[in-house]
């Protein structure tokens, strides 16, 4: 087998998990690779068979392109010069500076480590929940900031 | 020579002027102000004189504008930034990931990101995207001053097609993991254009969409 690629085995019959995407062939997969497939708009899900058509194949219509937003900074700032572009993506795309309100990380002046005004707070440490989920036994708690 | 007075920098030599020429009728060609990028400025570094080194110098310092440079909407997460840190110094093994696994998230990202952050996108047969970690997918990258990498390398990947319900991207976040817990650590992150992605809507990563920089 070459490197990186992934062995499938074939199963059958209903499948209840937590599913993956795979972008070389266009179906969702279980945590070991198998394809799996849904026929009611993802209602209920099996496990794929040789003449099934991939989940691309059966729904889609048309893409939407996820871009990063500082490749859009990027192409104002070529147009209009640095400072106007990020005025226009100010007005255009605000997340890119920082979370907006009802995002669950926007608090009104929150500073970062460096002491900037960022407004946004964490919502997750994850060095914190670990501490409580490994399997070390002498495993304390975290000593950090809070959560 | 001449001189130019700039706030918070102080007096600053100058080695030429244009002067302003005007043509009759033809059209005001507006060009954009000049904004140096410690980017532009390291990669001009050997072909600058003296004074303009002074000049970049001093305006880098600026603490304003400093916050304003180094702002990004994007970094490596804190997992990536300590296996990195620890095999360059230490030589703490890390072999990286076998498989890398893309989500998209409605709620903002930061360094502090993981598998169990709020937000990730909820839509109808949606799932994290599995990129087998090779040099396929993640072709070497260019560069000597600041080494740079896109990917994916070899072609366009998609996401599943929604199938109901909606959402509206703004983050994408690459982690080592699809549990869904804290155990997936998260590599690195991006906010993205907003897109909304309805039913029949098939995200896409276009090919070398993601650039990452280091310097």
């Amino acid at each position: 087998m070459a490197e990186g690629e992934k062995e499938t085995r074939k199963r059958a019959g209903e499948y209840h998990g937590r599913l993956t995407f795979d972008p070389e062939n266009n179906f969702h997969t279980d945590d070991d690779g198998n394809t799996v497939v849904t026929e009611d708009g993802g209602k209920t899900w099996r496990y794929a068979s040789d003449d099934d058509d991939s989940h691309f194949d059966r729904y889609h219509q048309q893409f939407a392109g996820v871009d990063g937003t500082a490749n859009r900074l990027a192409e104002l700032s070529y147009e209009h010069g640095r400072e106007r572009a990020e005025e226009m993506l100010r007005e255009e795309q605000p997340h890119h500076f920082e979370p907006q309100e009802g995002d669950p990380h926007f608090a009104a002046g929150a500073r970062s480590e460096s002491g900037v005004v960022t407004h946004t707070r964490t919502t997750s440490v994850p060095d914190q929940k670990a501490a409580t989920l490994t399997g070390h036994t002498d495993s304390t708690g975290w000593e950090g900031a809070d959560a | 020579m001449h001189s130019l007075a700039l706030p918070g920098v102080g007096e600053v030599e100058s080695g030429f002027v244009v002067p302003k020429i005007e043509l009759p009728n033809v059209k005001q060609i507006i060009v954009a102000h000049f904004m140096p990028t410690r980017f532009g400025a390291e990669v001009l570094w050997d072909e600058l004189e003296k004074p303009e080194r002074r000049f970049l110098d001093k305006f880098f310092k600026l603490g304003a504008l400093k916050d304003r440079i180094l702002m990004m909407a994007g970094s490596d997460a804190n997992y990536l930034s300590k296996q990195l840190g620890d095999l360059a110094f230490g030589k703490t093994a890390y072999a990286g990931e076998t498989t890398i696994y893309c989500g998209l998230w409605t709620a903002a990202l930061d360094d502090t990101f993981a598998g169990n952050t709020t937000g990730e996108a909820a839509y109808t047969s949606y799932a994290r995207l599995a990129l087998t970690n090779n040099t396929t997918i993640f072709a070497a990258g260019s560069g000597t001053t600041t080494y740079s990498k896109s990917w994916p390398s070899d072609a366009a990947k998609n996401w599943p097609t929604s199938t109901g319900g909606s959402a509206t991207v703004t983050y994408f976040g690459a982690l080592n993991g699809n549990l869904g817990t804290s155990a997936d650590k998260g590599l690195v992150w991006a906010s993205v254009t907003s897109t909304a992605i309805a039913s029949g809507d098939t995200p896409q990563l276009a090919q070398n969409a993601v650039t990452q920089t280091r310097d």
